[in-house]
Parts: C-alpha cells; sequence; structure tokens
C-alpha cells in the first residue's frame, strides 16, 4: 500500500493500547494495510463502527496518544508524537468533545489559533482572512464562545485552527451535536477551505454519505486495524463497508 | 474608631486578596487546592531574614532575592511533585494531599533552621506611623495595599491582552483542549506556580514587616486566603479579591464589637455559612468567565 512518493504525513505500523486493550493494529496476520498516507491537498475521511478507532488515529496522527510501536513520518522525515511539534509542523486538530474555550470570547479563541505569530501585522492579515471565511462570527467576536449554537462553537474552532495556516487538518466529529442543515454548512465551509488553500483533512464522521460526498479518498477502519483504502467512490460499494458496517465479518 | 475600622479593614483585606490571588493562580491552571501555598508566606520572610539580619544585605535586593527563590521553590514543587502526581492521572484531592505533605516539610525545615518562636522583620527599620483621618497606618500597611493594588491591575492586565495571558485562560478553561491547540501546558503552569509563589513570598516579607513571622504563618494566612476565594466563587481572581475585603470586614466588625478572639470562629462560620447557602461563591454565575 506505501507508495514510493514522499506523502504529506504517514503513519506506519502504528500500534496504540489502552489498557491493555488494543485501540490500534496497523500490521497484523491477516495482512491488513500497515499505513496510513496523506497527500497534499486531499480530503481523506476515516470510517468505521464506533470503536473502531478512527478518533484514536486522529488523535495519535496530532501527537495526542501515547503510542506503544510504529512511527510517523512528516515529508519523508520521521517526527515525534508529540502534539506541540505537530502544530508547529503545520497540523491543526478540533476534537469532538471540547471544541472552543467557553469562558473566552469568539475573538479570543480565534486569536489563540494564531499564538505562534510573532507579527502582529501577520496575525492582523490573518484574523482578516478568517473572518472573511466566516462572516458570521463577526458580529459575535465579543461574544463568549460558551454562549454560541453547536454549530457556531464548531465554526469558532475551526476558524481558531485556520489562524496557523494549517498544511493538515484533522476534524473529528464535526457532526457531533449538529442539525444535517448545519453539518452540510459546515462541510461546505471545510470543502471550500481544502479547495482555496489546498489543505489536507482528514475528517473522522458518522454522517458516512455526508462526509464521502467531499472526500477523495477513504480509509475504514475495524477493530483497530484498517481494512480498506481507497478512492470515497470505491469505500461505498466496497464489500468490505458493508461487512464492517453490518457487523458480519 | 470607624475610620480605624475601614483602615484595618482595607490592610487585612489587601493581605487576604493577595493571598486568594495566588491561590485562584494556581487553582484556574491545576484545579486543585494547593494548601502549600501559603508557606511560600513564610519562606520568602525567613530567606528576607536571614538575608538582612545574618548578611545584613541591602533590604530592597533582599526583597527581590526572597521573592526569586520562593518562586523559584514554587516551580520546583510544580515539576518535582504535582506535575508528576499529575502524569500519573492522580486526583485532585490526592495533588491535595501532597500539598500538605509539602506545607508540613516546608514548615518543619524552617523550624529546625530558624527555630519556632516568633521573629520580627521590622525591628531595624522604626517605620514612621501616619495618621489618615485620624486612623493610624505604618509604611509596611501601606506597601501591603499598594501591592494588592499593583498586584491586581498588573495581572489583570497580563492575563487579558497578552498572549500568556489568553494561554493561562485557556490552560484553566480546559488543559486538554489547550494542550490540541499547541499550547504548552506544563510550561504554563510551571509559570503560574513561580509566579503566585513570588506574590506570596512577597506578601510574606510585608507581613513580617509590618507584624512578624513564624514557621506556621503560612498556613494560618492561607486559610483566610482559601476563605475569601471560596466567598469570592474559587478560581474567579477579581471575586478572590473582593471575598478577601468582605471576610475582613466582617472580622473587623466582629472585633470591635465583641472581642479578637472571636476574629477566627467568625471566619468559619462565613464559611460554613457560604458552604451551605451559595457552595459556589457570590459569582457562581460569572465563574465561566474566569
Amino acid at each position: 500500500m506505501v507508495e514510493n512518493s514522499v506523502k504529506l504525513l504517514s503513519l506506519r505500523g502504528i500500534k496504540v493500547h489502552y489498557g491493555g486493550v488494543k485501540a490500534l493494529d496497523f500490521k497484523n496476520e491477516k495482512g491488513s494495510t500497515d499505513s496510513v498516507d496523506i497527500d497534499e491537498g486531499e480530503i481523506v475521511v476515516l470510517l468505521g463502527p464506533n470503536g473502531a478507532g478512527k478518533s484514536t488515529l486522529l488523535k495519535t496522527m496530532f501527537g495526542l496518544t501515547p503510542v506503544s510501536s510504529g512511527e510517523m513520518i512528516w515529508k519523508g522525515s520521521k517526527v515525534e508524537f508529540n502534539s506541540k511539534k505537530m502544530s508547529e509542523l503545520g497540523v491543526s486538530y478540533v476534537g469532538q468533545d471540547k471544541r472552543i474555550f467557553a469562558s473566552l470570547t469568539v475573538l479570543e479563541n480565534i486569536e489563540i489559533g494564531g499564538l505562534g505569530l510573532r507579527n502582529r501585522n501577520i496575525l492582523k492579515e490573518r484574523l482578516a482572512e478568517v473572518l472573511k471565511t466566516f462572516p458570521d462570527l463577526r458580529s459575535r467576536l465579543y461574544r463568549r464562545a460558551g454562549g454560541l449554537s453547536g454549530g457556531q462553537q464548531q465554526m469558532v474552532a475551526i476558524a481558531r485552527v485556520l489562524m496557523a495556516h494549517p498544511k493538515v487538518l484533522l476534524l473529528d466529529e464535526p457532526s457531533l451535536g449538529l442539525s444535517p442543515k448545519i453539518l452540510k454548512e459546515v462541510l461546505t465551509v471545510v470543502q471550500n477551505i481544502n479547495r482555496d488553500r489546498k489543505m489536507a483533512v482528514v475528517i473522522v464522521e458518522h454522517n458516512i454519505k455526508s462526509a464521502l460526498k467531499i472526500a477523495d479518498r477513504a480509509y475504514i477502519l475495524d477493530k483497530g486495524e484498517i481494512v480498506f483504502e481507497g478512492s470515497a467512490d470505491e469505500a461505498l460499494t466496497n464489500d468490505i463497508f458493508i461487512k464492517v458496517f453490518m457487523n458480519t465479518k | 474608631m470607624i475610620t480605624q475600622i475601614i483602615i484595618n479593614t482595607i490592610i487585612t483585606g489587601s493581605i487576604y486578596a493577595l493571598v486568594a490571588i495566588g491561590f485562584n493562580l494556581t487553582y484556574c491552571t491545576t484545579r486543585f487546592f494547593n494548601l502549600a501555598h501559603g508557606t511560600f508566606l513564610a519562606i520568602g520572610g525567613y530567606i528576607f531574614l536571614w538575608l538582612t539580619q545574618t548578611h545584613s544585605l541591602n533590604p530592597i535586593l533582599s526583597v527581590i532575592i526572597a521573592v526569586i527563590f520562593a518562586g523559584f521553590m514554587g516551580w520546583l514543587s510544580e515539576k518535582a511533585i504535582y506535575k508528576k502526581l499529575r502524569d500519573n492521572k492522580s486526583t485532585p484531592m490526592v495533588l491535595m494531599v501532597a500539598s500538605i505533605g509539602l506545607m508540613t516539610i516546608i514548615q518543619s525545615v524552617i523550624a529546625i533552621c530558624f527555630g519556632s518562636q516568633f521573629r520580627m522583620l521590622g525591628i531595624d527599620y522604626n517605620f514612621s506611623v501616619y495618621k489618615v483621618f485620624g486612623a493610624a497606618i505604618t509604611i509596611p500597611e501601606i506597601l501591603i495595599i499598594a501591592t494588592l493594588i499593583i498586584t491586581t491591575i498588573v495581572l489583570a492586565v497580563i492575563l487579558k491582552y497578552t498572549k500568556f495571558g489568553k494561554q493561562v485562560r485557556a490552560v484553566g478553561d480546559d488543559v486538554v483542549l489547550a494542550k490540541a491547540v499547541g499550547i504548552d501546558s506544563g510550561k504554563i503552569i510551571s509559570i503560574i506556580f513561580f509566579l503566585s509563589s513570588a506574590i506570596a513570598a512577597l506578601t510574606g516579607i510585608l507581613i513580617g514587616l509590618n507584624s512578624g513571622i513564624d514557621p506556621l504563618m503560612g498556613f494560618n494566612w492561607l486559610i483566610k486566603g482559601v476563605i475569601a476565594a471560596i466567598i469570592g466563587t474559587v478560581g474567579y481572581m477579581n471575586g478572590g479579591v473582593v471575598g478577601a475585603f468582605l471576610l475582613a470586614f466582617i472580622e473587623q466588625a466582629v472585633i470591635w464589637q465583641f472581642s479578637g478572639e472571636w476574629k477566627d470562629a467568625i471566619a468559619f462560620f462565613v464559611l460554613i455559612s457560604f458552604l451551605i447557602l451559595r457552595p459556589n461563591g457570590i459569582f457562581s454565575k460569572r465563574s465561566s468567565h474566569r
């Protein structure tokens, strides 16, 4: 599965255990895929039933999970599993549990995404750029982020990570707590950002059809293993998809 | 008489507020009751005593050295104890118990090195007493009030307008999310421990110059600072200051009406009343605005 060309981000032979229980295992006797590769500017969706290891994989990509073995490669060079390092390289993560700092204002939440920027002019430029992408936030800048609706909070979270001009955006369950209409809006924004900024996006999403609609490629995970890798179109029609989601594997 | 009660309320309230500010700083970033915080008052006082009375060092230089030393000790306590416990997924209760252990160790070491007796820091300075509307106030007391005003303003500006302050508030809001956005929460917490311990040390020196120091002084002042923090909603910086002045006013009014023996009893009566009637403090509705 691993191509020779240099990928933006690759994870190889990853094993993650939580208290002795397997959460991720890229290489096993059954010969499942042993790597996950992300290319520049593509949208990749991670699919699988509950407990398949999708969110763990996303967290591992951002260095938030202690791994038992395996390696992470960034543009051909091995990197350590460390969230601060990954941020510096240009990887941003929006989790599923808590996306925003509730007690901070919308503006402060967004500014936190630009903490690494030393030049105030660049910070202002980025802020203007982000507000152009999310015009609805402009009138809410000085409101407490905790008082916003779920959809608006998701927008604030994405706006925050965009401040750093990431090369890879990791999105865990953007639909959580959102109505289908708002999810559609969020995914449209993600698609626009991907198109305009050539930013790779990796999404974990239970709303499979909506996610595959905007994705280029998909990985299907089952019990911590990668059981499918292919185009978004292939994923829906593949036998493995049915087996995994019907639990008949 | 009323003027003196007001002045005493302002002085005592300022000390409580300085203790509450340091306590709240560590609480809002780590979410545990750091009961060792008070001992940094004693560390500051005793280092100042050692430098000025044993080594005859310049008092201002001694203050600077004592404050930096206490700040460093606070930083070390976070690195060597609390961080390791957090890494082991210890609960806030375990961290609080560890802080009681650290407090006992520091108190014992101070008693071994300097003795347990009460020591005066201001004895060599012969501070003048001023009259404000008929009420007496000394230079160390003016310095205590000035320190509170400066500390409150500087901290408010730092927390609201600087990158560091935003990171502190982000860590206080959600440490996991802070880590996920690339904030080095360990570094932020370490700096907060340095700052809060340094503030405590400066407060300890000023208390020592005004009245005196003993190895157990930290705990006594800490208890009042914690009561003030609870009254003003734990973790809410401005609330702690309001709680401190409210507590000080109640204490002073009771001392005036009855006697000094009632001071601690009324403080704990106020605490218990708040725990029953308003457990999250005066500013509970604003607690999420921290």
